[in-house]
């Protein structure tokens, strides 16, 4: 019996109850003294992770650990994952005002904190609220050439393979793989628990790991460059017709009839 | 006695926790979980007191649930 030792990569996103504007320059979205919050997909994934922990002997899952790239106050999101459950974490910093990473450059870092910490299994969101690429998983998976199962709605483990429902248009699809693999969690996986005030407060204790992103040689640039981010137009409001005639010299006017 | 003053401070404060994502605001929140507190301050019988610890944890389970339900009915809108 192997036991899994988990990676759960996260992300700290604008909250989702919070309505986004754009920036005064055009360039992105406002993101100071905005509310922020994990990813909901990450959420999912997490509580997945300490899922599987409880429903299995407590030696299946041997380390649960969370890692996020982003900048200082990422911790917070990190804090949230081990309140869940997570038994420590990797932090890789970068600074305050520098791009979000696009998703090849973040999962070659990935790459390397696999290499670092050794998972033989990874749990992560399909994709990220804030810039919605859904490409990480699936990009971190080619570069360690390991199994993935996106879109994960269940997973079971049995030994060293894994059975994932994965939700297909129109129905459901089971892949079974061996392990290690990579697991992007969807809607439907569960429901993740509350990380509760007592909770958060015993999660600063565990342990957290910063890294510099100067750490890591293997590194992509950015390669996408922003135009212009703009709110989709306002909706027109319609307007109401005494009668029949109005209705039809209106329906005429516009070219309708 | 001691031991069930600590009982309703922390599910007080754990309510108080909660409160602060509350779709009416905090202010809001806050009054009403503090009058419901203060309603029942006069209590001195156990059993009573009990009770009313019980009820807290069913509001905060609500409330939890409120919660989860908001976020994965705004997930379920934007991505299905």
């Amino acid at each position: 019996m192997t036991s899994l030792r988990i990676l759960v990569p996260i992300k700290r996103a604008i909250d989702y109850a919070v309505r986004p504007r754009v920036n005064a320059a055009q360039t992105a979205v406002e993101t100071a003294g905005v509310r922020h919050s994990m990813n909901p997909f990450d959420e999912i994934s997490v509580e997945e992770a300490v899922l599987l922990r409880e429903k299995h002997s407590p030696k299946t899952v041997e380390d649960i650990v969370a890692v996020s790239i982003g900048p200082p106050k990422t911790v917070e999101a990190l804090r949230t994952a081990m309140a869940i459950g997570c038994d420590r974490s990797v932090h890789v910093e970068i600074p305050e005002k520098a791009d979000m990473l696009e998703p090849l450059q973040a999962a070659k870092i990935l790459k390397q904190v696999v290499d670092r910490e050794k998972p033989n299994l990874i749990i992560m969101g399909k994709q990220s609220i804030d810039d919605d690429f859904s490409q990480t998983g699936q990009m971190l998976a080619g570069l360690l050439g390991w199994g993935q199962a996106y879109g994960a709605s269940e997973i079971s483990v049995d030994g060293d393979t894994l059975t994932v429902k994965r939700e297909v248009e129109g129905g459901t699809d089971v892949v079974k793989g061996k392990l290690p693999m990579v697991v992007m969690a969807d809607l439907r996986l569960n429901t993740p628990r509350f990380a509760t005030l007592p909770n958060i407060m015993k999660a600063k204790k565990k342990k957290i790991d910063k890294l510099k992103l100067e750490d890591f040689k293997e590194r992509a640039e950015n390669r996408l460059k922003t135009l212009k981010v703009a709110e989709p137009p306002t909706r027109q409001g319609g307007g109401k017709v005494e009668n029949v005639d109005g209705l039809i010299s209106k329906l005429k006017e516009l070219g309708a009839l | 006695m001691s031991t069930l003053r600590h009982e309703v401070l922390a599910i007080y404060k754990d309510l108080l926790y909660l409160g602060r994502r509350y779709p009416l605001g905090y202010p809001y929140f806050r009054t009403r979980c503090h009058a419901a507190f203060a309603r029942n301050s006069a209590l001195t019988d156990d059993a009573e007191i009990r009770r009313g610890i019980e009820r807290a944890a069913y509001v905060k389970r609500e409330i939890e649930a409120l919660y989860s339900l908001t976020k994965y009915r705004a997930m379920k809108q934007r991505y299905g």
